[in-house]
Parts: C-alpha cells; sequence; structure tokens
C-alpha cells in the first residue's frame, strides 16, 4: 500500500469527522499515525479501518496557552487498540483518566476531539 | 580521556552563539594545555533555533569546525538532545583509542533565549518555521492543540499519580532537595532556598506540573576535551555504559511513565547505589522522579516514596545533582546534559568547591533527550 493511499483513506475519513485507524493482517497490531509498514512487524499487508469512536482517557493535562486561553489536552486509548493525542476543549474537566469518551475529527485541520461520552 | 572542560550560562548572553561557543571551546582546551592546532576531532550537536534564532545551519559540524579553524579527521553530529553530551565522551574516547583522533574537543549548547523569544520551545519549532517537521504524519499529528515538553512531561506526571498514587508533594520534593545542592554552587541562578509549600504555590504551567519544577531555557555551552595524553585532570575511565532510543511517539508506548534509561541503564549494568553520587537528568521534576525508578533506585511507581524517604541531597546517603542540577542553573539551549557531565568531572576531579563531596571515586550519570523522551544514556564515570 503506497502512502497516499493511506493519505487519502485518512482525508475522507476526517472529512466524515470520523476516526480513521490502521490494523496489520499479520500480527492484528492496530495504530494510528500513518505508516506503509506495520510498526510492530514490518508487514506491508495493512487494512484500512474506521473507529466507532470510543474509548477512555488515558492521560490528560490543563493549561493556559496565551492565544487559546484555557487548553485541555491528552491522550485516548480507543477501543479498537490505539491510542492518539487528543484535545478535550471545554470537556477537559469533566474528564479524569479512564472516563469514557467519543472521538470525532472536525475541520480541515484534522483537529481530534474526546467529548464525554454521555454526551 | 577528560583533559580539559568549560562551561558558561547566562539567561541572555549578548553576543552571537559562535563567538559563545568559541570562548568556551578556548577555555577547555586551555585547561588541557591545548590550542586549536591540537585539536583532530569534533563532536557537536544541535536543536532549531539556538544558533542565533536560525532554523538550520548547514552541515552545522562544519561551520562549527569553519568558525574555530578545526581541519578534524574525526566528525560527529550526534542528534539526541539532552543526551547528546554523555554520548559524546565514550565514542570520542573510543576515536582516540583507535588513532582515529588524539583530542576530540566535544561542544555543545546555543541561546535558549533566541528560542524563548519566538514563544516556543525546540520542539514546537514548526510553529514559527513552516518547513520544519516533527514526524513523518505531523498532519495528523498537528490536528491536536499542542504536544510540548511541558504537555508531554506533565501527561507523564499525571498518568504516574493516577496510577501509583505519586502526590505533588512528593515531586516537589525533588526540587526542594536539588535547590538545597545549589545554593553554594555560584553558577545556580536562584540563591534562596525552596520548600514544598512555595514550590507547589507556584503558578501551574500544565497540570499537574509546577513552574519550579520545570527547567528555564537560558543561553550556553558546554565543551570536553578528550586526549590521548591528559596534563592536568584526574584520569576518568568510563566504568559502565549504555545508551537506548525509544522512537515511538509517547502515547504508543506501553505507558507513559517508563523511559528508555530502563534499557540503557540495563545494558550498563552498574548498580547507581555503588557511585558516590548521581547526575540525572532534570528537565522537570518528574524526569528525576521516573529515572530514580528506571535506572533501579526503586521499584516503578515507588519513586515518589523514594525522594520521601532518602535523602537526595550532597550531605545525604545518596546524593543526586550535586550541584543543584539543570533546574537550578537554567538549561542551556534545551539540552541539560553539559550541567551533569561538567558537575560529575568536577566532582570527580576536586574542583566543585564549596559544593565538593569527599572523596567521589564514581559518579553516575543518566541523560535523557530527544522529542518526547526518545533518548536515553547512562554513563558511569570513575578515576
Amino acid at each position: 500500500m503506497r502512502f497516499q493511499e493511506i493519505q487519502e483513506h485518512y482525508d475522507v475519513a476526517f472529512r466524515r469527522g470520523v476516526i480513521p485507524f490502521l490494523s496489520c493482517e499479520e500480527c492484528g497490531k492496530s495504530f494510528f499515525y500513518p505508516s506503509t509498514r506495520c510498526r510492530k512487524c514490518g508487514s506491508a499487508r495493512l487494512d484500512k479501518r474506521l473507529s466507532a469512536g470510543e474509548g477512555k482517557v488515558f492521560a490528560i493535562t490543563r493549561f493556559r496557552a496565551k492565544d487559546f486561553g484555557e487548553v485541555s489536552y491528552g491522550i485516548v486509548q480507543m477501543e479498537e487498540g490505539f491510542r492518539l493525542y487528543c484535545n478535550f476543549e471545554e470537556f477537559g474537566s469533566n474528564l479524569e483518566v479512564d472516563s469514557g469518551v467519543k472521538v470525532g475529527a472536525m475541520g480541515e485541520t484534522f483537529q481530534l476531539l474526546a467529548r464525554p461520552r454521555t454526551l | 580521556m577528560i583533559s580539559g572542560f568549560s562551561g558558561k550560562i547566562a539567561k541572555k548572553y549578548e553576543g552571537s552563539a559562535f563567538e559563545l561557543m568559541a570562548e568556551v571551546a578556548m577555555d577547555a582546551l586551555s585547561m588541557a594545555g591545548l590550542g586549536l592546532k591540537d585539536v583532530d576531532g569534533l563532536s557537536t550537536t544541535f536543536l532549531p533555533g539556538v544558533f542565533d534564532g536560525k532554523t538550520h545551519l548547514h552541515f552545522q559540524a562544519s561551520q562549527v569546525a569553519q568558525y574555530l579553524g578545526i581541519r578534524p579527521r574525526y566528525l560527529d553530529l550526534l542528534d539526541f538532545g539532552g543526551a547528546s553530551a554523555l554520548a559524546m565522551i565514550p565514542r570520542a574516547i573510543n576515536a582516540v583509542a583507535s588513532g582515529l583522533a588524539e583530542n576530540v574537543l566535544c561542544i555543545l549548547g546555543g541561546k535558549g533565549s533566541e528560542v524563548r523569544a519566538k514563544g516556543v520551545t525546540v520542539d514546537g519549532y514548526d510553529r514559527v518555521d513552516k518547513g520544519v517537521q516533527l514526524t513523518p504524519f505531523d498532519r495528523y499529528y498537528r490536528g491536536g492543540f499542542d504536544f510540548n515538553p511541558v504537555t508531554d512531561y506533565a501527561l507523564a506526571a499525571q498518568r504516574h499519580a493516577k496510577v501509583f498514587g505519586t502526590r505533588d508533594e512528593q515531586r516537589a520534593m525533588v526540587a526542594v532537595s536539588q535547590r538545597k545542592n545549589s545554593v553554594t554552587n555560584p553558577y545556580a541562578l536562584y540563591p534562596e532556598e525552596l520548600t514544598v509549600e512555595r514550590v507547589l504555590s507556584s503558578p501551574v504551567i500544565a497540570e499537574p506540573l509546577h513552574l519550579l519544577e520545570a527547567v528555564y531555557p537560558v543561553d550556553g555551552f558546554h565543551a570536553f576535551v578528550v586526549s590521548k595524553r591528559n596534563r592536568t585532570l584526574s584520569d576518568l575511565r568510563v566504568e559502565a555504559y549504555g545508551e537506548a532510543h525509544w522512537p515511538e511517539m509517547p502515547c504508543e508506548l506501553d505507558d507513559l511513565v517508563v523511559t528508555p534509561a530502563l534499557e540503557s541503564s540495563r545494558r550498563a549494568g552498574f548498580d547507581p547505589r555503588r557511585a558516590d553520587c548521581l547526575q540525572i537528568y532534570d528537565s522537570f521534576t518528574i524526569t528525576v522522579l521516573l529515572q530514580i525508578e528506571d535506572v533501579g533506585l526503586a521499584n516503578k511507581g515507588e519513586g515518589g516514596k523514594f525522594v520521601e524517604s532518602t535523602d537526595t541531597t550532597r550531605w545525604g546517603e545518596l546524593p543526586i545533582n550535586t550541584g543543584g542540577g539543570s533546574l537550578n542553573t537554567g538549561q542551556p539551549a534545551y539540552m541539560s546534559g553539559g550541567v551533569l557531565l561538567e558537575e560529575a568531572v568536577r566532582q570527580l576531579n576536586g574542583l566543585a568547591g564549596d559544593h565538593q563531596l569527599s572523596a567521589v571515586r564514581s559518579v553516575f550519570l543518566n541523560g535523557i533527550g530527544g522529542w518526547g523522551r526518545n533518548h536515553s544514556v547512562t554513563l558511569v564515570l570513575g578515576v
């Protein structure tokens, strides 16, 4: 699979607001950050998939950024087995490690946003 | 072995990085009884922005050699961030031992103030220069708001607190102990003693980290000369060495609470308790805590209890960062490795002045560097 093909899969998914990922057909490893090779076993046999968007907060921090005000940012463990960095935005104050979240993609800049699953 | 060294640090150096670099290089060579004409090996490193705000120096090592007027037969450019300084020494020793060079000048540093003035860190330099790429997949990664050393270590600290129950007060103890060590260090930025309460009342920079748990980026260079013949300093030897490079994004590691120090220290195979003191990379308090666990001083998750129950000041049973570390001198050009190495060489040579320990025969060093704690170097120097 060419990198461009993976990129197209990601771009289409993001435009639909869905999180794409890759799954290795050899070893079963799932990962979000794209590559043409499985980072665990090196296989090129990768399956392009779409996540259901369900996950749990793995780590979270909050800070003030000069141009953005209060920022909440961290890592989400997705049910499909991969992790990714996400913004929590205004939902951050209601979240802690292991809180259930729904992750989606927003806008042309592929902003990844996690919000509490109950919303 | 190390025949000369020098280090100069300033909050803001009014001059070119090249100028300060040359001054530090000449001081180190002078201590070694050498001149530039004697240098036939050069080892250096680079981070974006630290040479007078330039994103990139074209053929960096050549430019350093060009400015100094050196024509080396051994030339090395390391790219391990804060771990580069420690990795330079065994490489330079090997170069000398194998006849590739007689005198290797190892030099690192730059101007943190130039990067600070742009409102970014070296790990966020893509914010000010679109030609900088942080990962092969920035387009997808940079959808998130910000990942920089502060937020990265904040996530590690928060995860450590959640998984192991580590308290803010325990992390603050690291800053308090190091400050005690620094009060007689002439290179320290902050003269007053610290308390846990004062650390925890400083502003939160990214939950759960406070301002006084983080290094301040400054200007500075360190230089170390590794020579076949040593006329001035004690003959040091590398008692143990290991390095490890984990290229994964931190979120893709098994957990955020482990560092490659786990692997580099295993490779070194040296019990850190056997050393007379330790110099541990201290970009943040949590960085020290993680390495205390990873190098084997405490079980994973028990670093907080360790710093509460162990006197790590220079008067205690296990002195760590005897000059106060870079938490107190500042972090030159976003790399603390030179600070650690200079302090180790000073201690081993009885040149640490008012903060000299008695009878230092071996020093355990661990350096961490790279984007997201990618590199770890464990080095034990002995005399």
